[in-house]
């Protein structure tokens, strides 16, 4: 607890007025990256000095252009990969000393979907997800989360399907299962709105805001879509090459027409819509030559 | 003002959805219809599973009794079991038959079925560790060691087929191979499932080539204990032999048992398990290192036998599903049945001529499993 009251009395990040959290309103898992960098080869470096607090439940949505390192980003967090450099404090005690076990006591890590070899049922995938629950749970206990997550997600009457046989909005929704079975305290999603037409697209970010509001989670999800992120995210990650964090703070600061060109050489024009703003794509910033890197 | 409180108020959450997610924050425990109606359909699924295996150890033990009555010499079905009964016993009433029946045709029954668990548990746990539908034990080099090995003691002269040194030279070539892709497994860059089964099968074919140079300078009478290793039989496998088939078949597939649950995390990659609290690398090499070893304790008394150790698996996904909890046993009582009653043809259909029980597997189960796979496609992978 000792790291919670420290961060009462560090300096704090403004938040736009109708976003405004209560100062007690501090989650009860603190993540903290220190001079952070990673590469997956020897002497390579991906993603590099990333310095990050997240103290604070919310909508994060983590954004910047192909290749940057944002999925890096957040395996670094689950302890997918090991740091090359630099510590991650979870709850002040450093990621580096602890076991996957540990982590996942904490972080529950949703990877881009991706078919299995061997495809199980949709309620054995999801059971999957109970893996690390208290040793002394009973099977019993375990099939109800399970239910539970199903309802919530509205996928019960999905169980006894093939996850190879669902539609991409179904796995994506399997997927999260997953993730929540264990109740997190903080849920980390790769693209969790790819391969999704908008009706899924809304629901899933609309989840992951209720989910931060109401349980007071710290949701990470990375997207591709500066307007959807805009509109739903109270924070916005802005990476930028070479595998930098850019800017990070409410979407009205970050997603503005200078970011968005310095970050993704394209010319646009940002207008704001009900106090969150809009990004109106406009032509590549191509040279003479046709190259837009 | 709270996040909590808030959510009602937020106009991005539409309505439904807010109730949902504290209903669920609520608790994680619950008592409906729902509820209910959901686990009776999830007890329905087991007990089909239950049933599956249930089956295979009915058709294997009744089968186990005609291969056992089948011979030269006419025993009843009924006194093959008597026979037995009495036997365990120790209340042995016709010496002469209790001798034919335990000490001639049970050894090889008794090895078919060890055989069968052993080859079909390494090829499911090989397949899902490796996430890959083709991984047994030929894809991972040890058949081919194994053969080497036995090649290479009979070609020296070091003994006639299956005395013991055939045996442990076959033994220790067949763990080659795993070794070799643990150790592999070290190197960063080759740690991935797909490097290791592409490594073993580099492996598969060197041992190939160095087997095919023994054998071209071996004698005709060698060549022929070659071959016979090479297509595998049950024949000359000896009760102290089983013993130490069976010591283990039996302890390997209780470990990978324990692990199944484990092993189902595994085999949605590896970033899923770690994220779920696992280190798939331990995990992995472990299992290699079991299945291995059961592998290896297997094909050096009975030679390569084939088709079983692939194929199983995928005919009882087919019926039960994937959740290795259940795969595993089901695969391993499985592939038992298979050997059994394919060892049993194989004697019977051409009488006096006898088929390899890796031939007559290929030849039943080859087409019927194609048969299963356009019928139910491929959706269970
Ligand atoms: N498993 C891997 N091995 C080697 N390089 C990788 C691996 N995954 C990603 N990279 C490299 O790291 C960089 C960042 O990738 P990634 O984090 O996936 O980017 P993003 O998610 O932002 O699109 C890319 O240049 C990519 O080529
Ligand atoms: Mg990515």
């Amino acid at each position: 607890m000792a790291s919670i009251s420290e961060k009462l009395s560090g300096p704090e990040r403004p938040l736009p007025d109708e976003r405004k959290l209560d100062v007690d309103e501090i989650s009860d898992v603190v993540i903290e990256m220190k001079d952070v960098s990673f590469g997956y080869g020897i002497g390579e470096t991906v993603i590099r000095d990333i310095n990050l607090k997240i103290d604070r439940p919310g909508l994060y949505c983590v954004v910047g252009p192909n290749g940057v390192g944002k999925s890096t980003l957040i395996k670094c967090m689950s302890k997918i990969e090991n740091l090359s450099s630099g510590d991650i404090l979870i709850n002040g005690r450093s990621i580096r000393t602890m076991r996957h076990k540990d982590v996942a006591k904490f972080i529950g890590y949703v990877p881009v979907v991706s078919k299995d070899v061997f495809s199980m049922s949709v309620l054995e995938t999801i059971l999957i997800g109970c893996q690390n629950r208290r040793s002394g749970d009973s099977e019993e206990s375990k099939m109800k989360a399970v239910y539970k997550v199903m309802v919530l997600l509205n996928i019960q009457d999905l169980s006894e399907k093939l996850f190879s046989e669902l539609s991409a909005g179904q796995h994506q929704k399997v997927a999260i299962a997953r993730g929540l079975v264990q109740k997190p305290r903080v849920l980390i999603l790769d693209e969790p709105t790819a391969n999704l037409d908008v009706k899924y697209q809304v629901y899933v970010v609309e989840l992951l805001r209720a989910l931060a509001e109401s349980e007071g989670m710290i949701v990470i999800m990375i997207s591709h879509d500066l307007n959807l992120s805009a509109k739903y995210a109270h924070e916005v990650i802005m990476m930028s090459p070479p595998g930098v964090i850019y800017k990070v703070g409410p979407p009205e600061d970050v997603i503005t027409k200078e970011n968005i060109e310095t970050v993704y050489g394209v010319h646009c024009k940002v207008i704001e819509d009900d106090g969150a703003p809009v990004v109106i794509l406009g032509q590549s910033m191509m040279d003479e030559f046709g190259n837009i890197d | 003002m709270k996040f909590i409180e808030d959510i009602e108020e937020d106009p991005l959450i539409a309505k439904p959805m807010s109730r949902l997610v504290r209903e669920w924050s609520r608790t994680d425990q619950d008592d409906s219809d729902g509820y209910r109606k959901h686990m009776a359909d999830y007890h329905r699924t087991i007990r089909r599973r239950l049933f599956f295996i249930v089956m295979c150890v009915v058709v294997t033990v009744v089968a186990a009794g005609y291969a056992i009555a089948y011979g030269p010499l006419d025993i009843s079905f009924a006194d093959t079991y008597i026979t037995i009964w009495n036997h365990i016993t120790g209340n042995v009433q016709n010496a002469g038959m209790d001798f034919i029946i335990v000490n001639v045709r049970a050894p090889r029954i008794v090895a078919g079925i060890f055989g069968g668990i052993g080859l079909a548990v390494c090829g499911a746990v090989l397949q899902s560790v490796l996430r890959n539908p083709l991984a047994d034990s030929y894809t991972t080099g040890v058949s081919s060691g194994a053969s080497f090995g036995a090649t290479l003691a009979i070609t020296m002269g070091l003994s006639v087929v299956n005395s013991t040194p055939t045996v442990i030279m076959a033994f220790v070539f067949s763990l080659l191979p795993i070794v070799a892709i643990i150790l592999l497994s070290k190197h960063r860059s080759a740690s991935s499932p797909t490097v290791m089964i592409m490594f073993g099968i580099g492996l598969m074919y060197i041992f190939n080539a160095l087997t095919t140079v023994f054998m071209l300078w071996s004698s005709p009478e060698d060549l022929a204990s070659i071959y016979q290793w090479q297509v595998g039989s049950l024949a000359k496998v000896t009760w102290d032999n089983i013993l130490y088939m069976a010591a283990v078949v039996i302890v390997g597939t209780i470990v990978i048992q324990i692990l199944s649950g484990k092993l189902n995390v595994l085999a949605t990659g590896d970033d899923n398990a770690k994220a779920l609290g696992i280190d798939p690398h331990r995990l992995r090499v472990f299992l290699l290192a079991v299945t291995g070893l059961i592998c290896a304790g297997v094909v050096s008394f009975t030679g390569v036998i084939g088709f079983v150790g692939l194929v199983t698996p995928h005919i009882v996904r087919i019926f039960i599903g994937a959740d290795n909890r259940y795969l595993l046993p089901a695969s391993a009582l499985f592939g038992a049945m298979l050997m059994v009653v394919c060892d049993l043809l194989g004697r019977a259909v051409l009488d006096p001529a006898v088929l390899p029980v890796g031939v007559v597997m290929a030849f039943i189960g080859g087409p019927t499993f194609i048969w299963l796979l356009v019928r139910k496609g491929n959706s269970a992978w």
